[in-house]
């Protein structure tokens, strides 16, 4: 009789651990989230704008920001690639949009940091083509008072007629 | 077409900015170092293998991984996704590189780093392949007990500029 009562009681705890995890995972703290997402705004801003120094003025002096082309060291150069990157290409309708379960407070009691994951989506135009809408994932790192960018990273969303992707779900389209 | 050469482009005028900026590196315990070392070893063992069980103890139960088509959330929904990957495409040379300035370490704890690396694979299907492809990848860790073990895991791939025929 003993055995049966303390598997069900540890039954009972397993079923009250698991609801505590779901919680711990799926609620971001929402003033944090409000703060990020007002950060985020004058990042698409400067998107919108073409404007290479005040999206560049987001990141922190050592930020890296890792491109498909891959990582751009220090807030100076991702200054330059912003700016090489408007000579070529305007950019507008810049939407970008934060996870549900984001951001995730990694700050100690010196120092607040962050860390998130969202989608962008965008209208571009070269010179002699487009305009042309395209999409894909962020995720970031953030800290200090002012919340600048110390790491960003983002993919693009291959285009339904592209080469074949090992990783295109067929729930995407 | 146009838009991944002129990606081509910008990722050429990135290789000659990148050697020029002397980053400052974090100090960072080479053990720490050589743990998430062979956590980068162990991915391209299960990426070669084709092993999706074998990814499962890498990731944290709470992981998240951002593909380009979205994000997925949970260690049994990653491994999922990547037996589903791993049955339509073989993976060789799979090979995960960090770079040099990683990893940083997150909270005074010492219980959280991230780092950002290069990956080169070669892909093959049952009507494409092979094909060499690489991008970058950006993973958060958390360490459990002494194993680090991936939060977030995250990753691009880089256009080539001779891509194979596109319908136009």
């Amino acid at each position: 009789m003993k055995i049966p009562l303390i598997v069900a009681l540890v039954g009972l705890a397993i079923s009250f651990a698991l609801p505590t995890l779901a919680q711990q995972t799926n609620a971001p703290d929402p003033q944090l989230r409000q703060t990020l997402i007002a950060v985020i705004a004058k990042h698409a801003d400067a998107m919108n704008n073409n404007d290479a120094a005040a999206a560049s003025a987001l990141f922190t002096d050592d930020a890296v920001y890792v491109t498909d082309g891959g990582p751009v060291n220090g807030r100076q150069a991702i200054e330059k690639w912003y700016a090489d990157l408007f000579q070529k290409v305007h950019f507008s309708d810049h939407l970008i949009t934060v996870d549900q379960d984001s951001p995730h407070n990694i700050g100690t009691a010196g120092k607040q940091m962050m860390w998130a994951t969202g989608g962008w989506s965008t209208a571009i135009q070269g010179k002699d083509w487009g305009p042309k809408q395209i999409k894909g994932y962020w995720s970031v790192i953030r800290e200090g008072d002012d919340w600048k960018i110390r790491m960003l990273t983002s993919n693009i969303t291959p285009e339904p007629a592209a080469t074949p992707s090992p990783t295109t779900t067929p729930s995407n389209k | 077409m146009k838009i991944r050469f002129l990606l081509a482009v910008v990722g050429l005028a990135i290789d000659f900015v990148v050697p020029t900026f002397a980053q400052q590196k974090d100090t960072v315990d080479p053990q720490i170092t050589e743990q998430l070392k062979a956590l980068s070893k162990k991915t391209d063992e299960a990426f070669n293998n084709g092993d999706a069980a074998a990814l499962a103890p890498l990731y944290t139960e709470d992981a998240v991984l951002v593909n380009d088509t979205g994000p997925i959330y949970g260690r049994e929904a990653i491994v999922k996704h990547w037996a589903d990957v791993f049955k339509q495409v073989h993976f060789s040379n799979h090979l995960d590189k960090a770079d040099q300035n990683s990893p940083h370490i997150i909270a005074t704890a010492g219980n959280e780093a991230w780092s950002n690396g290069e990956w080169t694979v070669t892909l093959k299907g049952q009507n494409f392949g092979p094909v060499e492809a690489k991008g970058n990848w950006l993973e958060i860790y958390r360490r459990e007990g002494d194993t680090w073990k991936k939060r977030l895991d995250m990753w691009n791939v880089t256009p080539t500029s001779a891509a194979p025929a596109e319908t136009k």
